[in-house]
C-alpha cells in the first residue's frame, strides 16, 4: 500500500485517523498505531510481519535490560552488542547474502575455479533497512544514555512500526518524537490539521505531479539505454535527478504530514540538497536523517574528524561506502558511496580553495558532481553505468527519449522548485482562500493521475 | 490568518477525498458499457459463479476496434466496426431463443476465437456455421476456459442433447491440457452460499461487477492514455503488441505470445492424449467429438511478411502433428491452417484479410472460411 494510492487515501487513512482520536489514553493509542502500522506493513507482505515483531521485541528487551543494569557496565555492554548483531543479522542475511554469493561467484570464475555457489530464494523484506535503524539507533542511544528507554511496550513498537515511516523513512530518531508520544493522548486533534494536511498535498504533489511525470518519460529511455544520444543520456539523468530528488522528498514530506495529523513531528528529511554550495553542505542537506546516523553511529566512533588527514578521509570514505551499501547490494551502490566519500575528502582537502570561488559556480559544481554520482545510483549494472558515463563524456549520436514533451514542461518547473524556490519546509504554510483552491486542484490533479496512471511506487521502497 | 473552516487545508481536502470516492462510488452503479474496450468486457463484468458471462445481455457499440489496437494504445491501427454482443439466459453468447430450440445439434467450445472476440453477434463462428449447415449450434465457449468436460456436459444437459456433437476449437497458443476446471467459484459466491445457497449467486455477480470495475478508473485510464502516445509521455503500452509490415504495406499487429509460440519446438502427444480422452468421456453421453485446430494470426500471416522473420524450427508445424495423431486416434479433426493460409495470401493484393488487421481475432471472412471447412467435415461425419 503507498501513500499515493486510493486504497491508502479511502479504505486505510481515514479509519485510521477517526479510530485513533476516539481513543482517549496513551496505551489504547499506541496499540491503535501499532496495529495499523502492521497492517500497513501486511500489505506487502504479511510474512514479514512477524521479522518485525521479533526485531522490535529484540530492541525493547534490550532496552528494558539497559535500564534495569544501570550500573552494571558487562551487561549493559552486551545489552548493546547482542540486539545490534542480531538486527544487522538478520539485515544481512535478507539484503546481502545473494550480493555476498555472487561476488563470491564472480571471484571464482575470475580465478578459474569452477564450482559456483547457488543462489537463494532470498525475499528482501520491505522497510528492513529502515525499522533496523529505527531499532539501533535506539538501543545506541540508550546505552549511550540519550534517552531513557521506555518501560512501555507498546510505545516502543508504536515507534518502529509508525506506518508514516516504515517502509521508507524518513529514520526517526526515538528521541525524535518521545516527546510527542509522551503526550500523544494530551494532543489537540485540530492543532496540527491543516498543517498535516499540506505537508501531505505538497508530498503528493511532488511524487505524482513532479517525479512520475519525469518517470514515465526517463524509465522507459533507460530501458533502452544504449539507443541514447549523448544529449538523450544528459536528459535522462538531468531528469533522474529531480525525480529521485522529489520522489524521495515527496515521500518524506507525505510522512511528515501524516505525522501531523496524529500529533507527531516527524523531523524533515530535506533541505533543498541542489542548492548546496560544496559536497560536504549537500549530506547536510540530502536524506538528513541518514546522514545523521551514519555521522552520529558510524563516522563519529570511527574517529570523526579527530587525527590526522588520511585518518578523516579514511573515516568519510568507510562511512560513505557503508552508506552506499545501505541503500541497495550491488557494487554501483558501494561505487556510488566511494565516489562520495572521495568528493567529501576531496573537498575537505581543498575547501580553503572551494569556499573562495563565486557561490553561483559551487553550486552548479556541486550540483554537477551530484548528477555524475546519480549515474552509479541508477545503474543497474557496472557496465550500464560505464556506458552512460561515457556516453555523457563524449559525443555520440542516438535516440532521444521518446515522448519529450512532457519532461520539457516538467524539467524547468521542477529544476525552479529545487534550485531556486523555497522548500516545503521553509513555507509557512498559512494559505489564503485562493492557495487553499489552488491546491485543492492541484491535489484533485493527483488523484484523477492517480485514477489513471495506477500505482506507482516510490523509488526508496528498494532499499 | 482566520480562515473560515470550508478554506482550511484540513477541511477542505478530506472534503475532496470523500467526494472523489463518493463519485467514483456512484459511478459504479452507471451502466459502463460505454467504457467497456469490447462486448465480452462488458458481458464479463457481472459474470456468474461459474464464469459464464452476464445473462440475458446486450451490449451495442457502433465504433468499437480490435484489441490489440487498444492493449497498445495505437490509434493509428484501428479499424472501427459495428459489433452486438448477446448473451441468453445461461450467460453463453447465443441468441436469446436458441436454448430453447429443439433439437440442438451441436455445441461449440473454445478460446475466444469461438467465443466471437472482435466479431459482431451474426459473424460468430457458430451463428456462421448455423446459417451454412442449416443446423442450430449452441456457442458455449468462454475465453477463460478453454476446455471443461462437466462445462460441456452441464450445458448438453441443460439443452437436453441426448447425441449430438461437441466441436472443440483448439488454437494454437495454448497447450493441453490447460485451463483445468477447478470447480470452486470465487470466494464471495463461496461464502454467501453459505448464508443462502445459490440463491445469493446473483448478488455475489454483482457485488463483484460493482466493487471491480470502476467507470471513473476506466475514464481517467482512458484520458491519461491519450497522453501516452509518444508526444507528451511515450507510448509504454506498444511493447503489448508486436507490429510488422506486409507485402501489401499494410501494418498487421500480433499478440507478443503468438510469436513466443511460433518459435517453440513442442510435442503433440499431450494435446492429443487429452483430447482423445476427452472423446472417449463424451463418448459415454453419446456426444461425439470433431476437433477443429486453429492456427494463431502470426502463423497465417508469417509468409507475407514484407522482410520476412526467421522460419519456425519445426520440421512439421505442431497443428499439423496434432491432426494426425488425433487421426490415427479415431477422433475427427480438421486443420483449418491450410485454407486460412491460402486464403489470406490471395486475398492480400485485395487489400482483404481474413483476421482483423487490429485485433487477434479472425474477421467474418475468416470465420466464413472455418465454417465452411467445419461444415463439409460435419457432413461427412454424419453420413
Amino acid at each position: 500500500m503507498l501513500f499515493n494510492s486510493l486504497t491508502f487515501l479511502f479504505g486505510f487513512l481515514p479509519p485510521t485517523y477517526f479510530i485513533f482520536w476516539r481513543l482517549k489514553t496513551k496505551t489504547q493509542r499506541y496499540i491503535w498505531l501499532t496495529l495499523t502500522g502492521y497492517v500497513f506493513y501486511s500489505f506487502w507482505d504479511y510474512r514479514f510481519c512477524a521479522l518485525m515483531l521479533f526485531s522490535t521485541a529484540v530492541s525493547y528487551l534490550a532496552g528494558r535490560g539497559l535500564l534495569r543494569w544501570d550500573t552494571d557496565q558487562r551487561r549493559r555492554r552486551l545489552c548493546l552488542v547482542v540486539p545490534i548483531v542480531i538486527d544487522l543479522l538478520v539485515l544481512g542475511f535478507f539484503k546481502y547474502t545473494n550480493f555476498a554469493l555472487s561476488t563470491a561467484n564472480s571471484i571464482w570464475a575470475l580465478l578459474d575455479v569452477p564450482w559456483r555457489a547457488p543462489l537463494l530464494p532470498i525475499v528482501l523484506p520491505i522497510g528492513i533497512s529502515f525499522y533496523t535503524f529505527h531499532t539501533i539507533s535506539y538501543i545506541i542511544d540508550s546505552y549511550r544514555r540519550t534517552i531513557i528507554p521506555t518501560r512501555n511496550f507498546f510505545e516502543f513498537s508504536c515507534y518502529v512500526s509508525l506506518f508514516s515511516q516504515l517502509v521508507a523513512g524518513p529514520i526517526v530518531r526515538f528521541r525524535q518524537i518521545e516527546e510527542d508520544l509522551e503526550k500523544i493522548d494530551r494532543t489537540h486533534r485540530t492543532s496540527t490539521l491543516d498543517l498535516g494536511w499540506s505537508f501531505l498535498a505538497m508530498g503528493m504533489m511532488e511524487k505524482v505531479l513532479i517525479a512520475d511525470t519525469i518517470a514515465a518519460v526517463i524509465d522507459p529511455a533507460l530501458k533502452n539505454y544504449q539507443q541514447l544520444s549523448t544529449a538523450g543520456v544528459w536528459l535522462c539523468m538531468l531528469g533522474y535527478t529531480y525525480q529521485l530528488y522529489f520522489d524521495f522528498s515527496g515521500y518524506s514530506t507525505m510522512a511528515v504530514g501524516l505525522g501531523y495529523l496524529f500529533g507527531i513531528r516527524i523531523p524533515q528529511n530535506f533541505n533543498s540538497p541542489y542548492k548546496a554550495i560544496n559536497p560536504s553542505d549537500f549530506w547536510r542537506r540530502w536524506h538528513i536523517s541518514l546522514s545523521s546516523c551514519l555521522r552520529d553511529y558510524l563516522y563519529i566512533p570511527l574517529g570523526g574528524n579527530r587525527g590526522a588527514p588520511w585518518m578523516v578521509y579514511r573515516n568519510l570514505l568507510v562511512t560513505m561506502v557503508i552508506g552506499g551499501l545501505w541503500h541497495g547490494a550491488n557494487w554501483t551502490f558501494l561505487m556510488w558511496g566511494a565516489y562520495h566519500g572521495l568528493l567529501l575528502a576531496l573537498y575537505r582537502a581543498t575547501s580553503g580553495f572551494w569556499d573562495r570561488l563565486p557561490a553561483w559556480l559551487t553550486q552548479a559544481a556541486t550540483f554537477l558532481l551530484v548528477v555524475v554520482g546519480w549515474v552509479l545510483f541508477r545503474a543497474e549494472t557496472v557496465e550500464m553505468a560505464w556506458w552512460l558515463l561515457q556516453a555523457m563524456f563524449s559525443w555520440r549520436s542516438g535516440a532521444a527519449p521518446a515522448g519529450s514533451y512532457g519532461l520539457v514542461v516538467v524539467l524547468p518547473i521542477a529544476a525552479l522548485l529545487a534550485h531556486r524556490l523555497p522548500n516545503v519546509f521553509e513555507l509557512r504554510h498559512n494559505w489564503g482562500p485562493a492557495a487553499v483552491m489552488a491546491i485543492g486542484v492541484l491535489f484533485g490533479l493527483c488523484l484523477l493521475v492517480m485514477y489513471g496512471s495506477g500505482e506507482s511506487p516510490f523509488l526508496y521502497f528498494q532499499f | 490568518m482566520h480562515l473560515e473552516p470550508s478554506w482550511r487545508l484540513g477541511f477542505a481536502l478530506p472534503l475532496l477525498i470523500i467526494l472523489t470516492f463518493f463519485t467514483d462510488v456512484t459511478l459504479r452503479f452507471v451502466p459502463a458499457d460505454r467504457l467497456a474496450s469490447g462486448g465480452w468486457s462488458a458481458a464479463r463484468r457481472f459474470r456468474q459463479a461459474d464464469g459464464s458471462l452476464q445473462p440475458n445481455k446486450r451490449y451495442v457499440n457502433e465504433r468499437t476496434y480490435g484489441e490489440l489496437a487498444f492493449l497498445g494504445n495505437l490509434p493509428a491501427l484501428r479499424q472501427y466496426r459495428r459489433q452486438a454482443f448477446t448473451t441468453d439466459a445461461f450467460g453463453y453468447r447465443n441468441a436469446p431463443g436458441l436454448a430453447q430450440e429443439r433439437p440442438i445439434d451441436a455445441i461449440l467450445v473454445g478460446s475466444s476465437m469461438s467465443t466471437g472476440l472482435g466479431n459482431s453477434d451474426e459473424h460468430t463462428l457458430s451463428a456462421q456455421l448455423s446459417a451454412l449447415a442449416g443446423r442450430p449450434v449452441y456457442n458455449a465457449s468462454l475465453i477463460t476456459e478453454l476446455h471443461s468436460l462437466a462445462r460441456i456436459r452441464q450445458v448438453a444437459q441443460r439443452l437436453e442433447m441426448r447425441r449430438g456433437l461437441v466441436i472443440f476449437e483448439y488454437m494454437e497458443r495454448f497447450d493441453l491440457p490447460e485451463a483445468q476446471d477447478t470447480g470452486r467459484p470465487h470466494i464471495c459466491f463461496r461464502v454467501l452460499r453459505l448464508a443462502g445457497g445459490t440463491g445469493l449467486d446473483g448478488v455475489c455477480s454483482w457485488l463483484r461487477g460493482t466493487i471491480d470495475v470502476s467507470p471513473l478508473r476506466l475514464l481517467a485510464e482512458r484520458a491519461y492514455k491519450t497522453l501516452q502516445r509518444d508526444v507528451v509521455f511515450p507510448n509504454v503500452h506498444a511493447s503489448n503488441v508486436v507490429q510488422r509490415r506486409l507485402r501489401n504495406a499494410e501494418t498487421m499487429a500480433f499478440f507478443p505470445q503468438d510469436l513466443e509460440k511460433f518459435y517453440q519446438s513442442r510435442a503433440e502427444e499431450r494435446a492429443v492424449e487429452y483430447l482423445a480422452w476427452l472423446a472417449a468421456e463424451l463418448q459415454i453421453d453419446n456426444l461425439d467429438l470433431l476437433v477443429v485446430l486453429v492456427p494463431h494470426k502470426y502463423t497465417v500471416y508469417h509468409p507475407l511478411l514484407q522482410e520476412p522473420d526467421p522460419p519456425r524450427p519445426e520440421a512439421i508445424p505442431y497443428l499439423y502433428r496434432v491432426e494426425t495423431g488425433l487421426l490415427a486416434a479415431g477422433v475427427p479433426a480438421v486443420n483449418v491452417s491450410d485454407p486460412l493460409i491460402k486464403q489470406a495470401a490471395s486475398d492480400l493484393e485485395r487489400g482483404e484479410y481474413v483476421y482483423w488487421r487490429d485485433d487477434g481475432h479472425w474477421n467474418p471472412r475468416g470465420i466464413a472460411l472455418v465454417a465452411s471447412e467445419i461444415r463439409r467435415t460435419w457432413d461427412e461425419l454424419s453420413r
